[in-house]
C-alpha cells in the first residue's frame, strides 16, 4: 500500500534529505514544505495526502493552527508528529494538538514509515514506553479542568455574565454599560468573580478560561441563565 | 562523482537515527560513503571526516569531541546556530538549512567554512542575547534541574518557565535543551549553586 504525504519540516537539509530517502528509499510519495501554513494546506489538498508528517521543530503554535484548519478540509488526513530528539513535553503538545500519532526518530526511518502506515489505517501512534508520561500529563490536564469547572459553578448568573465580558477582553467601564449597571458594581463583581475562581488577575481569568476548555461551557451557562 | 576521484568516508554522530539515515542515504547517492553512529558509543571512529549532529545530547557527545579533537580526522559540525560551536574543537560546520549538495561539498572539503561563530566575532558571548530571567532559567537548568523545581524555585509556573525555555530556544535557533545548555556553557555561563539540594 503506497501512502501520500506532505512533509512538513523548516530545516532544508533535513527536509530534503527526508524526501529523497522516504521517496527513493521507501517508495512514497512525498511532498515537502517548509512549514507555511498556506503553502501546506495546499499542498495536503493538491495532492490528497493521506498522511501529514509534521517535524517538532516547526513553530510552537504551528501545529495545533495547521490540525485546526485542517479540520475545516473534507476528510482530513491525519497528521503524525515527527520528533527527532523524542521528549515527553512535545509528545503531550503532539497529542493535545489533536495529532493522531507521534515517532522519535530513534526508531530510524522504517520506524517512521511504520508509523505512517499505522495512521494512514485510522489508527493512533504513540512510543509505548512514553504512554505512560502521556496519561500522566493528560490526566494531569485534565484535573485542572475539572477543578475550574468546580469553582465555575460557585459563581452567580451575573458573575457569569461579568465573567464572559472579561474574557472578551471587556475593561469594568464596558462591562457596567453592557450590564446597566453602576461602573463601581461593575468592579466589585470583577474582583468576587476573580476571588471565586482563585486568580489574581484578569488576563490569568482569560488563560484560566481559555485553557481548561471551560469558554464553551461559560457560554452554555450565561444562555441558560438569561433565557 | 566523477571517475577516478578519491571516495571519502565520513561518520555521522547523531542520536536521532531517522534524520541520520536520510543524510546518509541522499549523501551516498552522490558519492560518498556515510555511515552511522551513535553519539554515545566508544569504538573506533574509522573514517576521514567526523560530523557531529550538534542536536544530540550535549552530555553524551562531550568526551568523544575530546577524543577526536586529537586525532587526524575532520570534525564537522553539524547545526541549527553556529553559535553552538563556540570554543569547540570543530574544523568547520554546516547548517541545517543548507543544501544536500552543500553538505557534501563541506564533507569532500571543497569548502572552507572555517569556524568563525557569528556570536563570537566582536567580542561578545551571545548570552546577551537572552534576558536576566532566561540566564537564570538556564543556570538553574544547567544545575540539573527539571522545569517544576525551576518554577518552584523562582516562584512562577512551570508553564511559564517552558515559556522562558522556548524563548531562549528561539533566540538561539536550536531545537533542544541539551543543546542550548552546551552551548550556555561553552558561553560562560555558570550552573546555579542550588541550597540544601536532595535534602527539600
Amino acid at each position: 500500500v503506497s501512502s501520500r504525504i506532505v512533509l512538513v519540516e523548516p530545516r532544508r537539509l533535513l527536509r530534503d534529505a527526508l524526501t529523497e530517502a522516504l521517496r527513493d528509499g521507501y517508495r512514497l510519495e512525498v511532498a515537502a514544505t517548509d512549514g507555511d501554513a498556506a503553502a501546506t494546506l495546499l499542498q495536503i489538498e493538491r495532492t490528497r495526502a493521506s498522511v501529514v508528517v509534521v517535524a517538532a521543530t516547526t513553530q510552537r503554535d504551528g501545529l495545533p493552527k495547521l490540525c485546526e484548519r485542517l479540520n475545516g478540509l473534507v476528510d482530513p488526513p491525519p497528521v503524525l508528529v515527527l520528533d527527532g530528539a523524542g521528549s515527553d513535553e512535545m509528545l503531550l503538545h503532539a497529542i493535545e494538538s489533536g495529532a493522531a500519532g507521534y515517532v522519535t526518530g530513534h526508531g530510524g526511518l522504517a520506524g517512521i514509515v511504520e508509523a505512517i502506515h499505522t495512521i494512514a489505517r485510522g489508527e493512533s501512534v504513540v512510543p509505548p514506553a512514553m504512554l505512560g508520561t502521556l496519561l500522566r500529563g493528560l490526566i494531569e490536564r485534565q484535573r485542572e479542568a475539572a477543578e475550574a469547572a468546580e469553582r465555575l459553578v460557585t459563581l452567580t448568573r451575573r458573575e457569569l455574565e461579568v465573567l464572559s465580558l472579561l474574557v472578551e477582553g471587556q475593561d469594568a467601564t464596558r462591562i457596567a454599560a453592557v450590564l446597566v449597571i453602576s461602573p463601581e458594581t461593575a468592579r466589585t463583581h470583577v474582583q468576587r468573580v476573580l476571588r471565586k475562581l482563585g486568580v489574581h488577575s484578569r488576563l490569568e481569568a482569560m488563560t484560566l478560561v481559555a485553557t481548561t476548555g471551560l469558554a464553551e461551557r461559560l457560554d452554555r451557562m450565561v444562555e441558560r441563565s438569561v433565557s | 562523482m566523477t571517475a577516478g576521484e578519491q571516495e571519502v568516508r565520513a561518520i555521522l554522530l547523531t542520536a536521532d537515527a531517522a534524520a541520520g539515515e536520510a543524510l546518509a542515504y541522499s549523501c551516498t547517492r552522490r558519492g560518498l560513503q556515510v555511515t552511522l553512529a551513535d553519539p554515545g558509543r566508544t569504538g573506533s571512529l574509522d573514517a576521514d571526516v567526523v560530523l557531529v549532529d550538534l542536536r544530540s545530547s550535549g552530555a553524551a557527545r562531550l568526551p568523544i569531541l575530546s577524543a577526536l579533537s586529537h586525532a587526524r580526522r575532520r570534525l564537522i559540525a553539524l547545526t541549527a546556530a553556529p553559535g553552538a560551536v563556540v570554543g569547540q574543537d570543530f574544523d568547520t560546520w554546516v547548517s541545517l538549512d543548507c543544501s544536500i549538495d552543500e553538505l557534501c561539498a563541506a564533507i569532500r572539503g571543497t569548502t572552507k567554512n572555517r569556524v568563525q561563530p557569528p556570536l563570537a566575532t566582536d567580542g561578545r558571548s551571545g548570552l546577551e542575547l537572552l534576558t536576566p530571567r532566561e540566564r537564570e532559567v538556564m543556570t538553574l537548568l544547567l544545575a540539573g534541574m527539571r522545569v517544576e523545581a525551576i518554577g518552584a524555585q523562582l516562584r512562577i509556573a512551570a508553564s511559564t518557565v517552558r515559556t522562558h525555555l522556548q524563548n531562549i530556544l528561539a533566540k538561539l535557533g536550536m531545537s533542544s535543551r541539551e543543546e542550548a545548555a552546551a552551548w550556555a556553557l561553552n558561553a560562560g555561563l555558570a550552573p546555579a549553586e542550588i541550597e540544601g539540594r536532595g535534602g527539600r
